[in-house]
């Protein structure tokens, strides 16, 4: 299984799988290419399984769960163009 | 992209982290179309990639976390100080269910969609509002309107190291090095920031925002902080151009772009050159490539700018290159005092606006 800072890496080259085949332990044999294609291919299974923080798009919502459960927004404005 | 690391560490964190834990107990939500947000009650420097708020469902703001300054967009994010002020974020709404929470009045609300110019270039074109877009449309229409206060709407967010904060990062307003005006006026490291002009402030954003509120008049401001829990508050004296910083990371098109960059001459140059002690001669030290291919001037490196327009002095710049930022609209032009190589020449400058979206 990935760590999350291997995770984090890929994530931030844009693709797990090219990730993967970028590795240069790619070349030390057909099986290790099977298995870096399977753990990244794993990747976010494994990382679905690490229960992540749930967040929320909708502005509107988050006021709504807030009212209802009594707890504080973190609002967070992320420009990604 | 500018905080894109720290985005996916936030949104990723595992709830068994130490920072998932106390997101946990927040309702998380992540905007990323500015297009009905209310930029009245979430007022901030747009040049910020990423930006956070900390509220109720009352929309009552606790805190900001995030900000930057002109080197990097990512010197003041930090896991650590985020899971800080969240907690401080806690005991804030905790006072808030009970009752002893002091209410803020609340701003106007405004939205994109009310500023025509943005909605010109944005709404109608099936274009994204950026937030930068939001900040510079905001501020041509003051230039429109004649409200422009380039001090206060093009240098935005001063840099609290010019006075000589230096932040240990990671324990938020916790301070590692003091120097110059906060060191004259008694700061010392180990020293918790806990108020600015007065006002509380929980974060790094929370003293930028309140940084940025001071009028760029001012000559002193007052910082409180918490020195082993005991309270003091120190006046600083602030020094000749606090408010500058490094436009280069904005998108600004207000302000003239003038395709050089220059340093003060020290006294003795200007003595040497016999120029006046207190005028804002200056040397180039950069010019930009495509300078040339835009026409702006002939400038070359080393040439020493006496005077703009036969101006040789200003109360508030120290440089040529400031003396055009702040009085000249982007597109105008000017004539430059110039000695190169001993010799007294005049050139021409012509700035331009930075354009984009059109």
């Amino acid at each position: 299984m990935l760590s999350r800072d291997e995770w984090l890496q890929r994530f931030r080259t844009g693709s797990l799988t090219k990730a993967a085949y970028e590795t240069p332990t790619i070349y030390a044999g057909e099986s290790m290419i099977r298995l870096i294609a399977l753990v990244a291919f794993l990747a976010p299974v494994a990382l679905a399984q690490q229960q992540l923080t749930d967040w929320l798009s909708d502005y509107r919502e988050a006021l709504r769960v807030a009212k209802e459960t009594k707890r504080p927004i973190l609002l967070e404005f992320r420009c990604e163009a | 992209m500018e905080g894109r690391e720290f985005d996916a560490q936030v949104v990723l964190s595992p709830k068994d982290s130490p920072l998932g834990q106390v997101l946990d107990r927040y309702v998380c939500v992540r905007v990323v179309r500015m297009d009905d947000v209310n930029i009245g009650l979430f007022d901030r420097d747009w040049n910020n990639a990423i930006y956070f708020f900390v509220l109720n469902a009352d929309e009552q703001i606790y805190m900001r976390y995030g900000g930057r300054e002109s080197e990097s967009p990512d010197t003041y994010n930090s896991l650590d100080s985020l899971r800080i002020a969240l907690e401080q974020g806690l005991a804030l709404h905790q006072k808030y269910l009970q009752g002893t929470l002091p209410k803020e009045a609340r701003p106007k609300p405004r939205f994109p969609r009310e500023m025509p110019l943005l909605v010109a270039r944005t709404f109608a074109q099936g274009q994204c509002v950026e937030c930068h877009l939001i900040g510079d449309f905001q501020n041509i229409q003051r230039e429109r309107d004649g409200v422009l206060d380039k001090l206060t709407d093009l240098y935005r967010s001063p840099d609290i190291k010019t006075i000589g904060i230096f932040l240990d990062v990671p324990k938020g307003l916790v301070v590692k090095e003091a120097k110059g005006a906060v060191a004259a006026a008694g700061l010392k490291p180990g020293d918790r920031i806990i108020s600015w002009n007065g006002v509380p402030v929980w974060t790094f954003g929370d003293v930028q925002y309140r940084y940025d509120k001071v009028d760029r008049r001012a000559k002193t401001i007052k910082i409180g902080i918490d020195r082993s829990g005991q309270p003091i508050e120190l006046t600083v004296e602030l020094p000749p151009r606090w408010w500058w910083t490094d436009l280069r990371f904005r998108q600004s098109s207000v302000e003239p772009r003038t395709d050089f960059e220059d340093r003060p001459l020290t006294a003795d140059e200007k003595q040497q050159l016999s120029l006046k002690p207190d005028g804002f001669a200056s040397q180039v030290k950069y010019v930009a490539p495509m300078t040339k291919v835009r026409g702006t001037h002939d400038l070359r490196v080393g040439d020493v700018i006496a005077a703009v327009n036969g101006v040789e002095s200003d109360a508030l710049a120290n440089t040529a290159e400031l003396y055009l930022k702040l009085y000249l609209k982007a597109g105008d032009s000017a004539n430059l005092d110039v000695i190169r190589s001993g010799k007294r020449i005049t050139l021409a400058i012509h700035t331009y606006a930075l354009n984009f979206r059109k």
